[in-house]
Order: structure tokens, then C-alpha cells, then sequence
């Protein structure tokens, strides 16, 4: 068994900047792989740092010890590392006043054999492909989410919600930030996919299955799914990545 | 390359024609016998006319006599290059027709009566023709100059139109070209002026650096150079700088113009609201105080702004539209390079934000009133199918001097409801919102009413319905918990006064008062059951 990994990341169609940034390492044996996407917010300069600083962060302290680390303190090591990609954060907004309100969402999957944990804070999103069909794995901390969950409104009436880019959790915007992490195991074949919201944006994720059947390779799959939302003029930047479990 | 096209348009002028001749007079007089042919008549016609007394000795040439001509002829040379020019044609045609007069009168008297001979001639020659050459020149260099004047004129007429129409740019790039006078001067300071006043600090530098490349003490150019200087080096000039500087104007010291926005003067800063700084301005045409709130576009993506822009100007006209005493009026809207702008009536007085802590209440009997005539405002609003949406105690601006009320940014709200801002505090709390609004549910008068209802509840009892930490927990309160009853905060509180509360904060829409003027009615008839409500009304 091993694992393969592709991602992508665009500009979208109506940004000036790009402040999704990502970032995945497989193992030589192909036995462990660790895959990062952020959407960084707070103004385009600050959204730029906000996500990258976290992405370099959360690779340079996870990626060396994703082999050797015991199943039971891969929670406890995906959590450390978020509270220093945190504080780095906080240095970086040290004495410059435009960054006040940097922040960044964070989806992480760190895979051990069949063993994977999905750790995220924000609306970036985390799904499952198995045996033909996807599932969503992550629940996004928004407002949005949360009027959702209380029955207040149906999903369908989350885009006219006033606060609907509101975020209940993200990196460098509160002050203890906490990933919310579970743990799946994989069966063979099975794909996962993590993604900016620019993507589900642009492109619902009803329609991803048809898109993702035509391709048997799995880069194709990734740039399939780009294209389809840049031809329906994706206006946030669109960030995927995809890893094969085989 | 100038120094050489200006020698050469010297050199090759019909003036150094003049001047050759008078060099050739002088140094070779011999070549032009014919210029002494008046001496020779001078000669023959004067014995005869006044035949000279027998014993006075025959008239002498003395040496000095020709260096005297050179002299003469030298005169002659200034006055046809010199002052024939400024003088024009006519003027020259007298004065050298008076010189030509003195001359000969001033020969044939030095013949007569002092016996000198004088050979004039050659320079009397000389002034002659030389005035004929130069009335070839002067002819058209008078229709050249005309045109200059003229150009000159309509340049600078053309700048002031562009200066007028609030386009100093190109109203300096129409007098680039011109020569400059005391008009284009002029109009060069009020270019200056006018960059200062729209910010454009480094251009008005350049502006007042060139006037004083001309007139090195121009008016109160250098001192306003220096205090230009000192703005710029402390960075509030617009530009690449931080955020923060871009977003705010720059009030700058007294020698520098104040900034305009629109035909505003900006006087001072007022606060900053959701959108961007508000300003206190006046109309110097009207002498009229306005309040500005301007829209910073620093803040957005270039691609929302389209959108954002479209409906904010949307939105302020609907504003504008509104004319009710307890309702800002909307004079103005705007738009500058980096913001847009709304200017609207000056309400003194405070916000009644201000008297809603339990330690600073107004009196109950005052509040009841206040909220009645908010309630007709909304009611007057709302017949006019306008929502403002956001009601609450910092958009109720109070007057306790004269006692009256006013409710500021109409419409506005519904321009920062959909920003992409992803921190709650950015927008502001939604304590004040109705569950509908919260909902993204179309926003309907009823709302108003809500919001009025908790804005009564805050100014009653220093607290609000409800309470949350956090903007996720708000809201879900707002959406599925009940209110903490007033009654709480203040037990003194009239029942009547709590139900009507109660019933503007219903969930339900529908369970609300029907209208705002309903709820204005019972807002009246809670402040008439009061115990003292006769002194109140007082």
C-alpha cells in the first residue's frame, strides 16, 4: 500500500492576490504523507503572510516527525504545532500596525499507513472519495455553520446570511486557537481531498463526482477540479489537494 | 540647444540689418557718398537763403566733428534698435520725423550762427532708411506678439476652467507651454492651492517650486513649501504608506491648505464608524456645517469595489430622499480617488449611546418621548419604503441642550452588511439586529421596530436582551434563546412600559407592533400614564 499526493492553487477570477497558500510531503516510502492548505484573511498583504507563515510553520515542525511519532500523540503534536504556527504569526504582526487583523484558516491531513487525522480551524474544508462517493469530514467553524447546526436556517439560505463570512475559529484571530482533529482509517483506494472555500464556491461539491469519474489519474482529478471552477469564475482564490491511498 | 535657438533667432533679424548699416556708416562712410546728399543741400541752400555778413570768417570743419557724427549715428542705432520697437509704428514715425527735424535745425544753426560745419548728413541718411527697414520688421513682429497675447490669454483662460472643473492637473498642463506672466502666475498658485487641498501633496510641492523658479518670493509660496516639505517627510502623504495613514486624511498644519472633499473643506475628524472616518466639513459656498462619512476603498478588493461603490451611491440617494426633522439629512454624495463620501446635515448633541449605562440613564419620562419621535421618523421612513436597518442607541443623536433628536445613516448599513470582513468586530455587534435580519430574511419595517425595542430596553435598563461573548453565540441566542426580562435591571420599570418592550422585541415579525406609528402611539401612552408626566412634558 502507499500514498500518493497532487495539489493546485490559483489566483482565481476576480482576486488581486493570492492568500491561499499549501503545501504536502509524502514519504520516500510512501508509507506517511502530510498535505496543508490555508486561506489567509485580513487585507491582501496580511492575508498573504497570515497563510504562508502558517503553511511553513505547520510543514517545518510537523514533516520531520511524521514516521515517528505514536498514533496516540498525533492529536496532541497537530495541536502544538498550531499554537506555534500562532505565535509565529504574532511575531510576524509585531510593530506593523496594517497586519492587526491577519488570520488564516488551516486543514490539515496527516496520514500514517491507513491511519489519518484531519485536523482544521476555519471554513477550509476536508472531504472523503470512497467507493464512489464523498463525504464531508470537516464542519466548518462559522456563524453560518452554527445557525445551520441549531436549525436556525438550511443550508440553502446560508448566502444571504449578513455574517456568513464570519468565522468562529481561525489561526491569529483568537487567542487559543484549538484545531478540531479526528482520526479515520482508510480502506484501499480511498481519496482524500482538502480544499480553500474558493473552491466549493465556485464549484458545489454535488458536482464533483461526475468531474472526478472522468479521470483515472489523480493529478488530472486535481486540475479537472481547478479548471471546472475557474470556468465558472471562481472569485476567491481556489486551493486543492488530493491524496491517493492505493 | 535654447541658447543657440535664441542667438540664432537674434542674429538673423532685421534689427542687425540696422545695426550693420550703422557700422558700415561709421566705418566707411566713403562707400555711400550718396547718404551726405542733405549736407550738400545744406551747403548750397543756407548762404543763400541768410547770406552771411561780410566780416564774419568762413564757416570751419573742427576735428572733432566726425567723432561727433559716429556718435550721432550710434544714438541713431539705439533709438531705431531700442526705442522705436517699443514705441510702435506711429510713435516712430513722429519721433524720427523730430529727431530727423532737430538734427538739420541743430546743423544749419551750428552754420549760421557759430560758423561750425557740421557733416550730418551721413546720419541723417542713416536714421531715415534705417527707420524704413525697421518698419519691415516691426509689422510683423507686432501681429507675432498679438498672438502670443493672445495665446497666452486663452491658455490661462483655459486653465482656469480646468482648475474650475477641479481638474488642476491639466490645468497646469495647459499653461506648461505658456510664457509666464503675473496671470499664469497667478493661476499657478491656485493650481498649487487646489493640490494641496485634494491631498496631492508632492504634486503641489512641484507646483509651488516651479512658481518660485520664476519669482523667487512669491506671495506666501516659501513658507508654504517648507510646511509642505514637513508634511511629507512625516509620511502622511497619500501613497504606498501604512494602512492606517491611507485611510484617514492627513489634517495638516494651518500653512498648508485644509484637504477638500467634493466642494467640502475638511475642519477635523469626527470619529470612525464601520465604514471609515467621518469628518466635520463645511460648504464655504453656503457657509453650511456638514458631517462626512466617508467609504475607504483601501480596505476592499479592487473587484468588490464595482459593486460596493454602485450600491453605496444607490443607497445614499434613497437617503437623500428623506426629509424629516428627527432624520439627518443627506445634502451630497461624492467620490475622491480613494473614497467615496456621503455629506449630510451636522447633528450636534451626543449619541444616546452615551446614556446607556445603568449609572447614566436618562430620566424614563425623557426616553419614552425620544423613542416616540424615532418611531415617527421610521414610521415617516418606512412610508417611503425605506428600512434603515440599523437602529440602535449610537445612531440616535441627542441634543440635551435643545432637546432634539435625530437618526443618523439611513441606509447605510445595508452597504457593510455584505462585506467579506471575517472578524465579527469589524461589523460591529449585532445586539440590536432582529432574528430575521440575523437570518439574511428580507429586512421589512418590522425590523426597525425590533431594533427600536431593544434600543429602548438598553436606554431603560443599561443592558440588552441578550449577551454573548462572541458573535456565534449571539447569534444563536438572539435566534433561539428568550430575552432576560428588563424587569431585572429595573424593577421600578411601569408594566406598561415593559410590555411594549416585550412586544417590539417579539421573534415573530408578525407579533410586533404592526406598524412603527402604532408603536409610537403606545410609546405616547406609556409617557402619559407615567406619575409625573406633566413636569416631563415641561
Amino acid at each position: 500500500m502507499s500514498l500518493i499526493a497532487c495539489g493546485l492553487t490559483d489566483i482565481g477570477t476576480r482576486r488581486s492576490s493570492n492568500q491561499d497558500s499549501l503545501a504536502w510531503s509524502v514519504s520516500r516510502d510512501g508509507d506517511h504523507a502530510l498535505a496543508v492548505i490555508a486561506d489567509g484573511m485580513g487585507g491582501y498583504q496580511g492575508g498573504e503572510i497570515a497563510s504562508r507563515v502558517a503553511v511553513d510553520t505547520l510543514m517545518d515542525v510537523l514533516a520531520p516527525v511524521l514516521a515517528s511519532t505514536p498514533p496516540e500523540r498525533v492529536a496532541e503534536c497537530i495541536q502544538t504545532a498550531i499554537k506555534l504556527a500562532a505565535e509565529h504569526l504574532e511575531e510576524a504582526r509585531n510593530g506593523r500596525p496594517e497586519l492587526d487583523r491577519m488570520g488564516t484558516t488551516v486543514v490539515l491531513a496527516w496520514i500514517q499507513r491507513e491511519r489519518a487525522w484531519i485536523g482544521h480551524l476555519g471554513d477550509s474544508r476536508a472531504y472523503l472519495l470512497r467507493e464512489g462517493g464523498l463525504s464531508q469530514l470537516t464542519r466548518d467553524h462559522t456563524v453560518a455553520q452554527n445557525m445551520v447546526d441549531d436549525g436556525s436556517i438550511t443550508l440553502d439560505e446560508v448566502h444571504r446570511l449578513p455574517f456568513r463570512n464570519v468565522l468562529t475559529r481561525a489561526l491569529g484571530a483568537c487567542a487559543e486557537p484549538r484545531a478540531t482533529v479526528d482520526e479515520l482509517v482508510l480502506q484501499a483506494g480511498d481519496r482524500l481531498l482538502l480544499c480553500s472555500d474558493g473552491l466549493t464556491g465556485a464549484l458545489p461539491d454535488t458536482q464533483w463526482l461526475p468531474l472526478l469519474q472522468q479521470q483515472p489519474v489523480l493529478d488530472d482529478q486535481v486540475h479537472g477540479l481547478m479548471d471546472a471552477s475557474l470556468q465558472n469564475r471562481a472569485d476567491d482564490n481556489v486551493s486543492v489537494v488530493m491524496i491517493q491511498y492505493c | 540647444m535654447e541658447v543657440l535657438h535664441v542667438l540664432l533667432s537674434r542674429i538673423f533679424s532685421l534689427r542687425l540689418v540696422v545695426v550693420a548699416f550703422a557700422l558700415a556708416v561709421i566705418l566707411a562712410p566713403e562707400v555711400m557718398p550718396w547718404l551726405g546728399v542733405s549736407d550738400r543741400l545744406v551747403l548750397e541752400m543756407v548762404p543763400r537763403v541768410w547770406p552771411l555778413p561780410p566780416d564774419v570768417s568762413h564757416p570751419v570743419q573742427p576735428v572733432w566733428s566726425e567723432a561727433a557724427v559716429e556718435l550721432v549715428v550710434l544714438a541713431g542705432l539705439a533709438f531705431l534698435v531700442g526705442v522705436v520697437p517699443a514705441v510702435g509704428a506711429t510713435t516712430g514715425v513722429l519721433l524720427t520725423l523730430l529727431l530727423a527735424i532737430a538734427l538739420l535745425s541743430g546743423q544749419v544753426a551750428l552754420l549760421r550762427y557759430q560758423q561750425i560745419w557740421m557733416p550730418l548728413g551721413p546720419a541723417l541718411g542713416f536714421l531715415a532708411l534705417g527707420f524704413c527697414v525697421m518698419l519691415f520688421w516691426m509689422q510683423p513682429q507686432r501681429e507675432i506678439r498679438l498672438l502670443r497675447q493672445n495665446v497666452q490669454r486663452a491658455r490661462i483662460q483655459m486653465g482656469e476652467l480646468l482648475l474650475q472643473q477641479g481638474r488642476p492637473d491639466e490645468a497646469l498642463a495647459a499653461l506648461a507651454e505658456c510664457p509666464c506672466n503675473d496671470d499664469s502666475l497667478a493661476l499657478q498658485y491656485d493650481i498649487a492651492i487646489q493640490q494641496e487641498r485634494r491631498r496631492q501633496y508632492e504634486r503641489a510641492h512641484q507646483t509651488f517650486s516651479a512658481i518660485l523658479a520664476h519669482r523667487s518670493r512669491y506671495r506666501d509660496v516659501p513658507e508654504r513649501l517648507q510646511a509642505l516639505a514637513k508634511l511629507t517627510n512625516e509620511g502622511g502623504a497619500p501613497g504606498p504608506a501604512g494602512l492606517e495613514a491611507t485611510r484617514t486624511l492627513v489634517l495638516p498644519e494651518q500653512a498648508v491648505s485644509r484637504p477638500i472633499l467634493g466642494r467640502y473643506e475638511i475642519e477635523r475628524e469626527l470619529g470612525r464608524g464601520a465604514m471609515g472616518v467621518v469628518y466635520l466639513g463645511r460648504d464655504p459656498k453656503i457657509a453650511r456645517t456638514v458631517a462626512i462619512k466617508t467609504l475607504s476603498y483601501q480596505q476592499y478588493e479592487p473587484s468588490e469595489l464595482k459593486v460596493l461603490k454602485t450600491r453605496f451611491f444607490r443607497e445614499a440617494e434613497a437617503a437623500g430622499r428623506l426629509n424629516h426633522p428627527a432624520i439627518v439629512t443627506v445634502y451630497d454624495v461624492g467620490e475622491e480617488a480613494d473614497l467615496a463620501f456621503i455629506a449630510m446635515d451636522y447633528a450636534p448633541g451626543k449619541p444616546l449611546s452615551h446614556h446607556g449605562k445603568a449609572d447614566r440613564l436618562l430620566p424614563l419620562a425623557v426616553v419614552l418621548k425620544l423613542m416616540a419621535e424615532v418611531a415617527d421618523a421610521l414610521a415617516y421612513a418606512h412610508s417611503q419604503n425605506i428600512v434603515h436597518r440599523d437602529i440602535k442607541p449610537d445612531n440616535l443623536i441627542y441634543d440635551a441642550q435643545s432637546g432634539q433628536l435625530k437618526i443618523t445613516d439611513f441606509g447605510i448599513a445595508k452597504i457593510t452588511d455584505d462585506s467579506r470582513t471575517r472578524t465579527g468586530s469589524v461589523l460591529g455587534s449585532p445586539l440590536y439586529m432582529s432574528p430575521e435580519q440575523l437570518k439574511g430574511q428580507k429586512v421589512t419595517g418590522a425590523s426597525d421596530i425590533y431594533s427600536l425595542g431593544v434600543t429602548l430596553y438598553r436606554l431603560v435598563s443599561g443592558e440588552t436582551p441578550y449577551t454573548g461573548d462572541t458573535l456565534a453565540s449571539l447569534t444563536y441566542q438572539i435566534l433561539n434563546k428568550r430575552p432576560r426580562s428588563v424587569k431585572t435591571f429595573n424593577p421600578d420599570l411601569p408594566p406598561g412600559v415593559v410590555r411594549l418592550i416585550n412586544k417590539a422585541i417579539q421573534q415573530e415579525p408578525a407579533k410586533r407592533f404592526a406598524s412603527a406609528d402604532a408603536m409610537a402611539e403606545a410609546l405616547r401612552r406609556a409617557a402619559a400614564r407615567l406619575p409625573n408626566h406633566k413636569e416631563a412634558a415641561v
